[in-house]
């Protein structure tokens, strides 16, 4: 591995890990308060972080500055993937990205959520499941002999809709106005954690593609390298991997300096609930090739047709789940 | 000194939001609760629910690193 | 942080758009004066219209396609030869052209420079030579002068056989390169042989591009100094990936002189890998590249 490899990824990582853990970045929490609080405070968070990435990676790309991988249009894969791992993180009680930076502040449920995230990874990747990935996976949809986009499905030049969509979805944030800022913890609002990601996730598509990762944020392969070094000694390890363990290390320092450094422990249901959770987000992830970073983030931004599919996948799974664990048995209980 | 207390810490997401909601609904009227939570994003769900609920949120005492109890004060319908 | 995330970026961008650290040393943006032009493309593309004084010298004529040995390199002496009969005297500098898609240049670029000639490629190639405002010229080119095939400087090292490349099997500070990337070489290569593909290096008709070269010095941990030895499915192939190599500032790239099935057919070690593994790991969750119907 390269020293420039290392220090960018390292670099990238650190800042990742800090701004999730300031910003109390969570998708999962985002998707599923809008349904369960009619909040949607964490949603905007996500939804700036994509367009402000979405807008940058189409300049540079663009403009020729940069080149991109697009995430392929798996559409089963793509949709059942994805409602797996919505399902998965509502169980879990984070996203994965949620659940990598809740380990840097000690959350011990996150942490067998983790585990169990990877080992839900190897279980469809190499494992018992993976036939079932092989069956999803077989059928992708091209468009032109190209990975489907939303720009060329609809034949337009990808710089149009790279571009227009952050303007609207910007000027909608904008007129929904300045909404939940405070933080009543003291953490990020949501516009500045938003933007931090999004400005994150461009410098990560630069550093990891001048090394010939030809893509951006993401956790699940990532996650996976390190899984199947421990397990089975096999050496994959890349800039993505150097990434994940600086994200962790950069939400340990960021709540170690703002004292929300806290070994917490639920109880052992809880514990059980999360470790599950993690297994089902595991193989959702890897099923649709990529999660709420991986596809939610970073596929959307190159404006890939199978990352808006899994990202729709993801919001009704955790709806679906987050009303079968928590809406129902609430309103049942005012009524 | 609140009514009731909830001891949320170590809970995971979203388990103090979904008990304490379900807690001050269960509260009378005027009558306050007093949630302890030691995880910082739970603190902001919950404060943010209960303003946007109506409730009142009474006070936010440090208890220690990244430990608060956070005391509501239910409605009055 | 945010200098951190800043310096990141920025640096990521110099990378990507730096030019190769060699690259001036093997391709060329025009024909400068003095130079002769020699175009590597077929007689149909080269009777439409060719670079005015430019003599054809088709990739494929250095090869001999006997029955049991097809794509092997010629011999010195016959190469020689036809290099004498195109009137190409050692000493002069040379730029090779091919339509602008890497398919011909780099290989007859590569059996010159293991003559002795100084060869550049013309970047982008007779396209490029047109849209830059050149105006072909459709006549024949009568050789200026005839050289004796002795007067060659042969550099014997750069070409390989398979009992080199079956050494470098054993020979852990030699990297095996397979030219082949994605289907190919997931179907069977050779043991000990890594992708370093010569369609992913080279994606714009043979002129390299920086991220997947990274990738090979980066990842796979080769230096200036290591030793290389390239194969391909032919010595076109192999070629293209000798180029971006050499571009990329790797000193002793070596390269097999002849197809990949003759090494097969020579019984070298082969390895399958297991259907599903994947062929080049890395941790962007779709692995390896899919190849479009």
């Amino acid at each position: 591995m390269g020293g420039f490899e290392l220090i960018s990824g390292l670099a990238v990582g650190l800042a990742f890990g800090y701004a999730l853990q300031r910003g109390r970045f969570c998708v999962n929490t985002g998707f599923r308060d809008i349904l369960m609080v009619k909040d949607s405070t964490m949603f905007r968070a996500w939804a700036l972080a994509v367009i402000v990435q979405m807008a940058g990676v189409t300049v540079l790309s663009g403009l020729d500055l940069m080149p991109i991988t697009v995430p392929p249009f798996w559409w089963a894969a793509n949709i059942a993937g994805g409602l797996m791992f919505g399902v998965g993180m509502v169980l879990a009680g984070g996203c994965s990205s949620g659940t990598c930076y809740r380990v840097g502040e000690g959350m011990a449920g996150s942490l067998l959520a983790l585990i169990g995230f990877g080992l839900g990874i190897l279980l469809a990747d190499r494992g018992a499941l993976q036939p079932l990935q092989d069956v999803l996976r077989s059928d992708i949809v091209f468009v032109g002999g190209e990975q489907a986009t939303l720009a060329n499905v609809i034949d337009i030049n990808p710089m149009w809709v790279g571009l227009a969509i952050p303007l609207a979805v910007g000027v909608w944030l904008w007129r929904g106005g300045a909404g939940n800022r405070q933080s009543a913890s003291g953490g990020w609002a949501w516009h500045i954690s938003g933007f931090a990601l999004g400005a994150i996730g461009i410098a990560a598509w630069l550093s990891s593609s001048s090394v010939g990762r030809e893509f951006g944020l993401s956790m699940t392969g990532p996650i996976r390298t390190w899984f199947v070094l421990a397990l089975s000694g096999e050496n994959y390890l890349d800039w993505g991997s150097v990434m994940i363990a600086g994200l962790i290390v950069g939400s340990f320092v960021a709540a170690w300096a703002h004292q929300e450094l806290r070994w917490r422990v639920p109880r052992g249901s809880r514990m059980l609930q999360a470790g599950g959770g993690g297994i089902v987000m595991g193989v959702g992830a890897q099923i649709a090739g990529g999660c709420n970073i991986g596809h939610s983030m970073t596929g959307m931004s190159v404006l890939s047709l199978g990352s808006v599919v899994t990202t729709i996948g993801i919001l009704l799974g955790a709806w679906v789940m987050a009303y079968i664990l928590f809406i129902r048995p609430m309103a049942a209980q005012s009524a | 000194m609140a009514d009731t207390q909830l001891d949320m810490r170590g809970e995971i997401c979203p388990y103090p939001l979904v008990e304490s909601k379900k807690a001050v609904e269960k509260l009378e009227p005027g009558t306050t609760i007093e949630v302890l939570i030691d995880y910082p994003l739970a603190l902001d769900n919950v404060t943010r629910w209960a303003q946007s609920a109506g409730h009142e949120v009474v006070e936010t005492r440090d208890l220690g690193p990244s430990e608060w109890a956070l005391v509501l004060r239910s409605k009055k319908t | 942080m945010a200098v951190a995330v800043v310096a990141a970026a920025a640096s990521g961008l110099w990378r990507l758009n730096r030019p190769f650290p060699e690259y001036d040393q093997w391709f060329a943006a025009q024909v400068p004066q003095g130079a002769v032009a020699i175009d590597a493309r077929g007689s149909l593309s080269y009777s439409r219209g060719h670079i005015p004084g430019a003599p054809r010298l088709w990739s494929r004529d250095f090869l001999s396609y006997s029955a049991a040995l097809p794509g092997v390199l010629k011999t010195p002496d016959e190469i020689s030869a036809i290099l004498g009969a195109i009137g190409l005297a050692p000493g002069r500098a040379v730029v090779v052209y091919d339509q602008g898609t890497g398919a011909d240049a780099p290989l007859v670029a590569m059996v010159l420079t293991a003559l002795g000639v100084s060869a550049k490629v013309l970047a982008g190639g007779f396209d490029a030579w047109v849209a830059a405002g050149g105006v072909p010229s459709t006549g024949q080119v009568t050789p200026a002068l005839a050289v004796s095939p002795g007067e060659w400087a042969t550099d014997q090292t750069l070409l390989v056989s398979a009992e080199a490349i079956q050494g470098a099997q054993s020979n852990d500070k030699i990297l095996l390169a397979d030219a082949r990337g994605g289907f190919d070489f997931a179907i069977g290569h050779l043991e000990m042989a890594v992708s370093v593909s010569a369609t992913e290096m080279a994606p714009d008709g043979g002129l390299p591009r920086w991220s997947e070269a990274a990738w090979v010095v980066d990842s796979v941990g080769v230096r200036p100094e290591t030793p290389v030895m390239v194969y391909g499915t032919d010595l076109a192939q192999a070629a293209r990936t000798w180029l971006s190599l050499r571009a990329y500032g790797i000193e002793n790239v070596q390269v097999f002189a002849g197809p990949f099935q003759v090494l097969a057919a020579a019984g070298l070690a082969m390895e399958v890998p297991v259907a599903g593994a994947p062929v080049r790991a890395s941790s962007v969750c779709f692995g390896a590249p899919v190849v479009a119907p």
